[in-house]
């Protein structure tokens, strides 16, 4: 009748076959090495958390492997890695205002 | 003329026969709940962090966080909440390899993978429990305040103010997380029998003796077993600073929101996972229903990455 892909989708084909789309597949590989990191991960901050006095450099550190696993999670376990470019900044860049919210809460917590 | 942009088909790009993001419409929209999502938890945790950098004092999650279900009361710091976190990132292994699994189209793994997520979500969930428990046993929870700490009193104008039964409350419902202060350059340890590292423990002769109901300068009140207010050096007990009793409203509140979504997150799974082993999804050839339940559970672990830093280790 037409080859439209809409009809496509209403005959019940998969919508992102009937679009031609690749869809994002991650190896077990992979998947199992993004776990493994994220495990090693998690104990080096464990280490930090017993052996490091507290103070500005440990929060640091805690912050930088924290967002380390959080890019980890979102780049393979949720396959954003393989997704179009502009669904990824679509989704990423707004997370700029919560970085300026974090600038203002420590620059209005110094004084 | 027409300047419309054509795609490799020739046709133009507005006819609906791309994508404009590259992925479903279902992944997209589940991609900007998340990311509202992401803004919603952002806010608490921001509201909790501008709590804890504009205080003096804040509990020490190595002291508040020691227990061990039915092994230790105390003396194993962070053990626990350890425990938790290996669980629910194991969960979301179990996720991805289920999101695999579809891709491969085997209904066999995908079931298998689905069961072992929410048995992993299912003992973050018990293990939540059993800390929560915990913590309010200790007298810590969202509604604790200075209110519930003061003997009720009649003003000037034979109003009553305060808590009817303070005492009893007080008696029955004890904090003793240390924190640290500092008063005039040295660090105290206020509050709690271990003395924290690094500072030193206000004792007796250190204490400034004043014969009036003392509330010293931290908001921490100094009382006796039966609740009346002493001089620091007979307390026996220390009401818990401001500090603390914000920390328990936030603690409760952001972890609390926290394992709704796995909750919800679990329900979901529940679903996807009795159409999967009705064979829906292998009649329809696709398992997209499956990697759209990972995004949100993978989503609710990356939370609790930053719960985790934030309110534990930090």
């Amino acid at each position: 009748m037409s080859d439209s892909p809409h009809d496509m989708v209403n005959d019940g084909e998969y919508e992102a076959e009937a679009y031609g789309l690749h869809v994002p597949h991650s190896k077990k590989k992979e998947i199992m090495i993004v776990f493994v990191v994220l495990s090693i991960v998690t104990a080096i901050e464990f280490v930090f958390a017993f052996l490091m006095d507290p103070g500005i450099a440990r929060t640091v550190i805690f912050l930088v492997l924290t967002v380390f696993k959080a890019a980890g999670i979102v780049l393979y376990f949720m396959h954003m890695k393989h997704e179009l470019k502009r669904l990824m900044y679509s989704v990423i860049l707004p997370l700029i205002f919560i970085v300026y919210l974090v600038a203002l809460i420590i620059i209005e917590t110094q004084g | 003329m027409s300047t419309e942009i054509t795609t490799e088909h020739g046709g133009s790009i507005w006819d609906g026969r791309k994508l404009a993001l590259g992925a479903t419409y279902g992944k997209v929209m589940m991609w900007f709940f998340l990311l509202s999502d992401a803004f919603t938890f952002s806010a608490f945790l921001t509201a909790y962090g501008f709590f804890r950098f504009s205080s003096t004092t804040w509990p020490s999650p190595e002291v508040v966080f020691q227990s061990f279900p039915g092994l230790a009361d105390h003396g194993w710091p962070l053990v626990f909440v350890g425990v938790m976190t290996f669980i629910l990132i194991a969960s979301s292994l179990t996720m991805v390899l289920a999101v695999e699994a579809g891709h491969r189209k085997d209904n066999k793994d995908v079931i298998k993978y689905m069961w072992l997520t929410i048995i992993g979500g299912g003992m973050f969930l018990g293990c939540q429990a059993f800390e929560w428990s915990h913590l309010i046993h200790q007298g810590l929870w969202i509604g604790v305040s200075e209110k519930d700490f003061q003997p009720e009193i009649e003003a000037a104008d034979g109003e009553h103010h305060g808590h009817d039964n303070a005492k009893a409350w007080i008696a029955e419902r004890r904090i003793f997380y240390p924190v640290k202060t500092v008063i005039d350059g040295v660090e105290w340890n206020i509050g709690g029998e271990e003395k924290l590292e690094g500072t030193k423990m206000l004792g007796p002769d250190h204490f400034p003796v004043t014969e009036t109901p003392v509330l010293d300068a931290n908001g921490v009140a100094y009382m006796n077993s039966d609740g009346d207010f002493v001089n620091p050096g007979d307390a026996e007990m220390v009401v818990p600073s401001g500090e603390t009793m914000m920390f328990g409203k936030l603690f409760f509140f952001i972890t609390g929101f926290h394992g709704f979504h796995v909750f919800t997150g679990l329900l979901i799974l529940v679903i996807v996972l009795m159409m999967v082993s009705k064979g829906l999804m292998a009649r329809r050839g696709h398992y997209e229903m499956v990697e759209k339940v990972g995004l949100y559970w993978h989503f609710v672990d990356l939370v609790w990455v930053f719960v985790f830093t934030l309110f534990y280790l930090i």
